[in-house]
């Protein structure tokens, strides 16, 4: 065990030796902050050894492998970095539990002022900076955890996400050794919030084309950045901006050709004005504004990575840790019971108290068993990120991003039906909450583009699999021998045998879960034999294969939680055991029904008037269908 | 709901009868002289010599029982005049034939008379329009409570319908059929029903609905009545109203571009609706309506309806800047049945740069693209469905004159919202002039346009 518990003072020294650069936070930290030298001087003990890479685990069901390494529930830490762990992450639960107020913030749309200089204590903005750059390198496991926390109040989780993760990521990632020395150390003492500028009032959310022009000066020492860049979260407070724009040599605005390119903007570059934020439904106290770049004078040596390899960068970021968002959905949704479950207990329903009826107890046990899947995905996700040496874990990150939020959302809506009246009145939360998680599901990301991403990930990762099968099952004439064997003797079906790796009563579930399996990779196989390469224009039916997989990943992540819960007999165990059983049932047969629609074909499952009446719909511009009052005669 | 099975006369028929019929029937397919049943109907005398002497027993006794004036109606007149011999001729039972060969006779020379008289009517009105065509029927009900001829002064007024403009108008149609006396023709028992009774009459009604149907006017609720009110439920033009209520409102919506009548006397609303039909290949497509006074140095001064997508600006920001664009036009399109003209910015075709067909492998599922960053690469996509093969069309306009003036404006608006328009060279490749939409607003009636396509002479000029 590689525990470190060093000496704050010795440490910073030991800091400063090795990199030999200075500290420029010290400049602008109040000296007499003695919490927040402590928190910059934090060091977590040394992380377990990575494990190498596995195959990927839910791309894998596509072709029907399953990896029982991956029922074991991970325990990604020692035991001696979780306690230093919490201990580091408590004053910050406490400080979010006492001193936030979330309706204030809704009512206001700003923070309170010391937030940012809080945050600066706390050292959250640490959280994900190596530690060469001042950082304190959280785990996936731990800064899910971390977002989890702070998100009690959720736009203080967006608030955390947008400055912490993305544009350190694409620092670490395709900066130079000097940019990253110059901002990252900069970003990790909370002196500068970053930014990401993307999109443009005329371009969706496939930033490929935009307008935002950087033409290189006379002297070809300087770009001069002009347009206009919308949705920037954070804007009006970031000081440091990642611009997408496209490069050119002599200011001709039609030829932009593979020339985007991300570069490094500070705001004391000039000319940057942020327009009065965005009126946001919910997570109010996240500024999102239009900020406007003219004639801003941004030395060259700021490009990121390289001339024109914006889109490629673009193309990454759609895969940068998509599973935080997991995190707040939890945060959200937890928040959510635990008022709801005071409401209806001092709630009077007719003759008796709320929480005696029926439906009540649906309601709570339904959000409970949702929140269990939830966890269960998003840290299972997490550790393999964090176990596992550079594992390829894209495919679950989008399901937990568009699980989680989707399932958050939905369960609110099904409680407060059950509120009633109560939960239209401003003066409750309940509408609070479900604003904000709106602002998760659909500010954030499409939940429907995540979804085709993730049916199409697998699938490209089938087709490479399953070429030479499909390839013969397309052209049957060219290929009698197999076919003829194919029509009489059916392959046989390996069993994965995952019963043998949960606890034994487990093993009625187990078989579920390999059903599960086995219809992801028989209804993959059978798109891929229908569609050929244009599957990927099949968007329905994509949609229909996501959701098997996602609720595939969700049994196994369940099963493997509820089988350690049991095994090693953690509080309330016997209600993991259960929980997990009856979800796996729900989700055995909504996969069944699924995997009969997709088979059934385009014709029966309703798919192709689907498209004639989106097509009509579009034509006429509106809806297509006569009044009822309408006579024909 | 209206449906073919309501047309039965059930009231009337009653077991006994239903067996004739098909006593009829039987004989009719032994003795293949007879062709088909339509004649057997129309020829009652026949019917009773084939018919064995059970049956005609059964006839002959049926006929007697009948009161006077029922049997009266058994015969086909039109002129109330000869009612009193028809009476005397039709209570010899066994000569109704006879009898009703010389009604006829009567009629078709009264008819002569009555029609050259209807004729007069209609020719001599000046005004040729709705209200003298109404006023022409009313004058011909109000002048005689007999209505002489009202069979014939149907036919002829059924002709002139299209020069008074009122073919197209269930109004005038209803009006005409109001000039049938009520209940008269109505058949009080199952004979009359089955031998078509007043065929001259029902054969006029159904004709009139026929030509309804011709000029496709859908007719309503009320003429039913009216009809029932003449004809009674079982006759023939019953049958066609209701074969026509059946068909017709469900073909009525067939069409995609059902215009509302109110636009074919705006010429701007017309322009509009035709320039939304040739852009609707485009759903993103924006309309816009230009003003040419607003634009310096125009001589004509107009309106222009243009049409430009999105796509279409980006492939004309796209344009190379020394290749010209072409103005081109007119072009016809249909609106019902007027002609709008209307003109295109075109350019030259691209070549198709994607993958050849060898090339394209949906069986390679190594292969699938993430559409989201890639645009599909299939066998004969073009990026947009405005590159053809004949050349890329960049905008769709119609304007009020069709002048080539016209058009310089257009250009000049289109250059507004695509600076770069002013940089391509445009060339306009116009052909002559011929009439144009303005033709309503003068008052004219819109009618097919008359093209003068034998001289196209090209026009070409650079702007």
């Amino acid at each position: 065990m590689l525990t470190r518990n060093i000496l704050p003072k010795q440490s910073v020294l030991r800091f400063k030796n090795r990199n030999g650069y200075p500290r420029r936070y010290s400049h602008s930290a109040p000296e007499s902050a003695i919490q927040e030298i402590y928190n910059l001087e934090k060091k977590l003990p040394a992380l377990l050894a990575k494990k190498p890479r596995r195959e990927p685990f839910v791309k894998n069901f596509f072709i029907g492998k399953f990896d029982t390494e991956f029922l074991v529930y991970p325990e990604a830490h020692s035991n001696d970095r979780n306690r230093e762990f919490n201990s580091w992450l408590k004053p910050i639960e406490e400080y979010v539990k006492k001193n936030i107020n979330g309706r204030e913030i809704d009512e206001k749309g700003a923070f309170p002022e010391d937030l940012r200089k809080r945050f600066q204590d706390f050292g959250i903005s640490r959280a994900r900076i190596d530690e060469l750059y001042n950082g304190i390198n959280l785990t996936s496991t731990e800064f899910v955890k971390l977002v989890e926390t702070v998100s009690l109040v959720p736009s203080l989780g967006s608030y955390l996400l947008k400055q912490v993760v993305m544009p350190v990521e694409l620092l670490t990632r395709y900066g130079s050794v000097e940019q990253k020395l110059e901002y990252l150390p900069k970003i990790a003492s909370g002196e500068i919030i970053p930014a990401i500028a993307i999109t443009e009032a005329s371009s969706g959310p496939n930033a490929t084309k935009l307008n935002t022009i950087a033409s290189y000066s006379v002297c070809g020492e300087y770009l001069y950045i002009n347009g206009e860049k919308t949705f920037v979260s954070n804007g009006p407070d970031a000081d440091f901006f990642i611009v997408f724009a496209n490069c050119t040599q002599h200011a001709d605005t039609y030829k932009t050709d593979n020339s985007l390119t991300a570069i490094l903007v500070e705001r004391d570059h000039g000319g940057i004005t942020s327009s009065k934020p965005i009126e946001t439904l919910g997570q109010r106290g996240l500024k999102t504004s239009t900020i406007t770049f003219k004639d801003t004078k941004v030395p060259v040596k700021n490009i990121l990575g390289n001339l024109g390899q914006g889109p490629e960068i673009l193309k990454n970021m759609f895969n940068i840790e998509r599973y935080n968002i997991g995190g707040q959905a939890i945060a959200i949704l937890k928040n959510f019971l635990n008022i709801l479950t005071v409401h209806v207990l001092r709630r009077k329903h007719f003759n008796r108290m709320l929480y005696q009826y029926q439906s009540t107890q649906k309601i709570l046990a339904d959000i409970t068993m949702s929140l269990y899947a939830m966890e269960s995905i998003t840290y299972l996700t997490t550790g393999m990120a964090d176990i596992y040496d550079d594992q390829d874990i894209i495919v679950e990150s989008t399901i937990v991003e568009s699980y989680c939020t989707n399932e958050c959302v939905k369960n609110i809506y099904k409680a407060m039906q059950l509120i009633g009246a109560q939960s239209y009145l401003k003066e409750n939360p309940f509408e609070r909450i479900y604003r904000d998680a709106l602002g998760m599901n659909l500010f954030d990301c499409s939940n429907i583009d995540t979804s085709i991403y993730t049916a199409l990930l697998g699938l490209q990762h089938a087709g490479i699999e399953l070429y030479p099968t499909i390839m013969k099952e397309r052209n049957p004439a060219e290929n009698p021998a197999y076919t003829l064997k194919n029509l009489f003797f059916s392959p046989k079906k390996e069993k994965l045998k995952i019963h043998e790796y949960l606890h034994p009563s487990l093993s009625p579930s187990a078989d579920v879960l390999e059903f599960c399996i086995n219809q992801v990779k028989t209804s993959a196989k059978l798109l891929l034999n229908r569609y050929g390469t244009e599957v990927s224009e099949k968007q329905m039916d994509l949609l229909r294969l996501n959701e098997m997989a996602t609720l595939s990943y969700v049994v196994s992540a369940v099963l493997g939680r509820a089988s350690r819960a049991y095994c090693t007999g953690i509080k309330n165990s016997e209600q993991d055991m259960r929980l997990s059983m009856v979800l796996t049932v729900k989700i055995g047969d909504r996969v069944k029904f699924i995997a009969q629609e997709i088979e059934a074909g385009e014709l029966v499952n309703g798919d192709y008037v689907r498209a004639e009446l989106a097509e009509l719909t579009v034509k006429n511009q509106g809806y297509i269908i006569d009044h009822p009052l309408v006579m024909n005669v | 709901m209206y449906h073919p099975v309501a047309c039965n006369s059930s009231q009337h028929i009653t077991k006994q009868h239903s067996m004739f019929l098909l006593q009829i029937l039987k004989v009719a397919i032994k003795t293949k002289s007879i062709a088909n049943m339509s004649s057997i109907i129309r020829r009652p005398t026949s019917i009773l010599q084939v018919c064995s002497v059970i049956d005609q027993n059964f006839i002959r006794k049926d006929i007697r029982t009948m009161s006077p004036i029922i049997v009266h109606n058994f015969i086909h007149t039109t002129v109330p005049s000869f009612k009193k011999d028809e009476k005397d001729e039709s209570e010899t039972d066994n000569e109704t034939k006879k009898g009703e060969s010389k009604k006829n006779n009567e009629t078709q020379k009264g008819a002569k008379s009555q029609s050259a008289l209807v004729m007069y009517m209609f020719e001599n009105v000046k005004k040729k329009e709705k209200e003298t065509y109404l006023e022409t029927i009313r004058m011909y009900i109000s002048r005689d409570i007999y209505r002489r001829g009202h069979v014939e002064f149907i036919y002829s007024a059924m002709k002139y319908m299209e020069e008074f403009g009122v073919h197209r108008d269930l109004e005038a149609y209803k009006k005409l059929i109001d000039v049938l006396p009520k209940g008269k023709f109505i058949p009080t028992n199952v004979f009359q029903v089955e031998f078509l009774h007043y065929p001259k009459q029902q054969q006029c009604a159904v004709d009139l609905l026929e030509q309804m149907e011709d000029n496709s006017v859908i007719p309503d609720r009320e003429m039913e009545t009216m009809l029932i009110n003449i004809f009674g439920k079982s006759a023939i033009p019953l049958r066609k109203y209701w074969r026509m209520m059946y068909w017709m409102p469900r073909f009525k919506n067939l069409n995609p571009y059902k215009f509302s009548e109110e636009i074919f006397s705006n010429a701007i609303e017309l322009a509009k609706q035709a320039i939304k039909k040739i852009s609707e290949v485009d759903p993103e497509r924006e309309i816009i309506v230009y003003e040419t006074e607003k634009v310096p140095d125009s001589v004509d001064k107009t309106w222009i309806v243009s049409s430009i997508s999105p796509t279409q600006k980006e492939l004309l920001k796209k344009h190379p800047v020394n290749t010209a664009v072409y103005v081109e036009g007119p072009f016809k399109v249909w609106m019902r049945n007027v002609t709008v003209d209307y003109f295109i910015l075109r350019a030259d075709p691209v070549p198709k740069t994607d993958k050849p067909i060898s090339e394209y492998d949906a069986d390679d599922v190594t292969n699938i693209k993430i559409p989201f960053w890639e645009e599909p690469k299939v066998p004969g996509f073009l990026s947009s469905v405005h590159e053809q093969e004949d050349g890329t069309i960049l905008a769709v306009c119609a304007t009020g004159t069709s002048s080539k003036d016209s058009l310089l404006s257009w250009i000049r608006c289109l250059q507004d919202e695509n600076p770069i328009l002013s940089e391509i060279p445009v060339i306009f490749t116009l052909k002559v002039k011929t009439s144009d939409v303005n033709a309503i607003e003068s008052g004219e009636k819109v009618q097919g346009r008359l093209e003068d396509s034998k001289n196209p002479t090209d026009k070409k000029t650079e702007l």
